[in-house]
């Protein structure tokens, strides 16, 4: 019935650059912006969002210059193949290392709020293989299911955020302006990397049916987990306050714990919190687990990326259960973001660009000579 | 093929079917409604004799022994737990209530276990209530509070309360309208609407308070005969119980805050040759605080505005309650007797307590923050000496049915 022609339309990149962004980073993001800069986090969101946007606009330029080319091709014919297989590397490394930080919060929130007597491994081995399952029908597959999840996804949390305004006390969000400037710009790689995920469009640029397009997908994605981010951080200081925040380690479930329906048989409406929670945290896997496959595959040649769906899973899963403790996994994602995504989201990209640029000049040079 | 996929399907649901880890059928779990914390006491010699007072054996038997003094011994827990078999009409006592020992609420409960047949469960819990003793000790009320809060299963929105004395002795009770103690004092939680004489008592508030700035007010709850009572409140100074207001004070208190619920005031009128006594329903309406900038000292104005209902006059009055002269006599006699109380208020926590839980802190922090980083070092020194002032405005809108 549906062709699979491996293409995504410009709306499904976008969901899945949305579905990708919002994922484990949601869980905490109050309280560090408090860490950053107290009540004024909203500003530093701001920035970083409009510097993330301007980031993944030349993600999009790459993938406009380069229509119908794979990541892997893109990096060989601008930094020569040698570099583009350590590049590549450095990318797979990169992707399935965020997704296993991602199956270890969810698999520690899990035992945490739902299941505690249940061994973690049991919860992170079904969401693995659910999303290998996934990875192997491709981003076809992946861009309908985002579409599919997004529209109620998104209905179910605006409905939690109205619910929970019932406790909020609005002055909350004061005082407003009284960070200093030097701070919030210190506060702004923060921000932007609370944004993560919108790379996935390098890998899957390719991918897009109409790639002359592709400069719009990372703005328009930001901009909605802009409004998403600002609405949350509102929602949380507003009902828990700044300094209670500041105390909680994951204060957007504590905020929708507050909420109360009167006469209603459900207690515990966190419980759909954590349902919905579960969507957006599958959604955050699977693109990161395929764009780590589909690069496997290039590098490693073939024609199917379905082989190699399962071969990472037994790294994601050790990978996953490496640090101890709750604190460990917090500190050593900060040191693996900071070594990986630096370079994956800034330095290649730009290498890419000044490759391009230079391409550009030669080819002009040739011709005017 | 065949035999492929029916393994696979087995493989997948030995997987997906992991939830069972955490089944607990319903019966096996004993749903805790209430817990009582306090400090532990050598209980005098003698009293094991004498241990069968009518309250206690209404509750089943709960101690083996008199526990010895021990170091470990720090708290004692009561916690009470509906009896499913009071529910069918099966049996006479509508409560279990256990009481146990221990250093922690998570070993006193594991330790529980030991002697009751069920899992002990606070995702039902619905309210806290703290002795005396434990709240005049700021280390063990943080520790049991960070307990609470940790705690994934016990839910924000409980209710929570000081008792003079022992919370054993509140949780005793078996009030005569609702034999279930947990279930009778939520339902009074919930029903404080028609009177702001004690504070909200929400534990997801008291805790926003308590990480600001250690203070804040906590409900008090006094145990009668056969009924329980919750009014007045207990003040908090960085995790310590400095004192108690009155039910009076505590509702100025709530006013001044913004948090009151609509209640009623009485006031005396004097007529021109007869005394009426006038009780008003009242609405608060607003509760702001201003600062006055024209004094280099800390000067803050509280503005409260409210509106009411005649609720009594007197039948045939010489000067009935149509004329607008006597409602604004009224509405004045209004102010004056609320300023009056926020006044009193005011003052005993400025030179009494000498602590902030009007909210001026919160306040200056929010609206004011050029002003606060100087002050907030030592705000306990500066706030005793602040001015605050009232201002009152109350219209009476509706007089009842007759003039």
């Amino acid at each position: 019935m549906f062709p699979n022609n491996d293409k995504v339309t410009v709306s499904q990149m976008v969901t899945i650059s949305i579905l990708t962004m919002v994922g484990i980073g949601i869980l905490t993001l109050p309280r560090e912006l408090i860490g950053e800069a107290g009540t004024d986090g909203w500003m530093v969101l701001i920035l970083g969002g409009l510097g993330a946007i301007a980031v993944s606009f030349t993600h999009g330029y790459i993938i406009k210059s380069f229509p119908g080319k794979s990541y892997f091709e893109i990096l060989s014919i601008t930094l020569t193949k040698p570099i583009a297989y350590i590049l590549g590397l450095y990318t797979i490394i990169y992707l399935l290392g965020i997704m296993s930080y991602v199956v270890r919060t969810f698999g520690m929130t899990v035992k945490e709020f739902l299941l505690p007597e249940t061994p973690p491994e049991f919860v992170i081995l079904p969401i693995l293989l659910v999303s290998a399952y996934l990875v192997r029908k491709g981003i076809e597959v992946l861009g309908r299911m985002a579409e599919i999840i997004i529209v109620p996804l998104s209905a179910v949390i605006v409905i939690l955020f109205f619910l929970s305004w019932r406790n909020a006390e609005v002055s909350n969000l004061l005082p407003v302006f009284q960070t200093p400037s030097l701070q919030i710009i210190k506060a702004v790689p923060f921000a932007l990397f609370s944004f993560l995920g919108f790379e996935v469009l390098l890998v899957f640029g390719g991918f897009m049916d109409k790639p002359k397009k592709a400069t719009r997908v990372g703005p328009i994605a930001i901009f909605f987990v802009l409004l998403l981010y600002q609405l949350l951080n509102a929602s949380v200081l507003t009902v828990l306050g700044s300094h209670q925040t500041e105390r909680l380690i994951w204060p957007l479930l504590a905020t929708f714990r507050t909420i109360e329906l009167p006469g209603a048989f459900i207690e515990n409406v966190e419980i759909f919190v954590m349902a919905v929670w579960v969507f957006t945290v599958f959604m955050t896997m699977v693109p990161l687990y395929l764009g780590g496959c589909l690069l496997m595959m290039e590098l490693a040649g073939g024609k199917d990326h379905s082989y190699y769906s399962l071969l990472p899973l037994p790294f994601i899963a050790v990978l996953s259960v490496w640090d101890d403790s709750i604190a460990d996994v917090y500190e050593s994602l900060g040191k693996f973001s900071d070594y990986t995504a630096y370079g994956v989201v800034l330095l290649v990209p730009l290498g890419i660009l000044i490759a391009l640029l230079v391409r550009k000049r030669k080819k002009n040079e040739d011709r005017t000579a | 093929m065949k035999k492929h996929m029916i393994l696979l399907a087995l493989l997948m649901m030995t997987s997906a079917f992991t939830g069972c880890w955490d089944a607990i059928e319903i019966d096996q779990r004993g749903y805790v409604m209430s817990l009582g914390i306090d400090k532990y006491e050598i209980p005098p010699p003698g009293k094991s004799e004498e241990g069968n007072s009518p309250e206690e054996e209404a509750a089943v038997p709960t101690m083996a022994h008199i526990p010895e003094d021990n170091p470990r011994n720090r708290f004692s827990f009561t916690y009470v737990i509906p009896n499913v078999e009071f529910l069918v009409g099966e049996s006479e006592n509508p409560n279990i209530l256990y009481n146990t020992v221990g250093e922690n609420l998570y070993s006193a409960s594991r330790i529980l276990t030991t002697r009751i047949n069920k899992q002990v469960f606070f995702g039902h819990m619905k309210v806290l209530v703290i002795g005396e003793t434990v709240a005049r000790d700021p280390d063990m009320l943080r520790e049991v509070l960070d307990a609470i809060e940790r705690d994934q299963f016990i839910s924000r929105r409980i209710s929570v309360a000081i008792a003079p004395d022992t919370a054993r002795g509140v949780l005793e009770v078996e009030p005569l309208i609702n034999p279930m103690t947990g279930q009778f004092m939520a339902d009074l939680f919930r029903n404080k609407d028609r009177s702001p004489r004690s504070g909200g008592g929400i534990m997801g508030d008291v805790f926003e308070e308590l990480h600001r700035w250690g203070n804040t007010v906590i409900p008090r709850v006094i145990p009668g005969e056969e009924d329980i009572k919750v009014a007045g409140s207990a003040v908090i100074k960085n995790y310590r119980l400095i004192g108690w207001l009155g039910e009076v004070e505590t509702r100025a208190l709530e006013i001044i805050r913004g948090t009151a619920r609509p209640g009623g005031l009485t006031v005396k009128h004097q007529g021109k040759d007869e005394e009426h006594i006038v009780p008003i329903d009242l609405i608060y309406l607003s509760s702001e605080f201003k600062l006055d900038k024209t004094s280099d000292k800390i000067r803050v104005i509280k503005e409260v505005k409210t509106t009411g209902e005649v609720k009594q006059f007197i039948l045939d009055p010489h000067q009935d309650l149509m004329e607008p002269q006597l409602i604004r006599e009224l509405e004045a006699l209004v102010c004056e007797k609320i300023k009056k109380e926020m006044k009193e208020t005011i003052r005993k926590l400025q030179e009494e307590f000498q602590v902030d839980v009007l909210g001026v802190d919160h306040y200056l922090s929010k609206y004011h923050p050029k002003l606060w980083p100087e002050v907030e070092e030592d705000w306990d020194e500066v706030f005793p000496h602040i001015e605050i002032n009232v201002d009152v405005e109350t219209k009476i809108r509706r007089v009842g049915l007759t003039k």
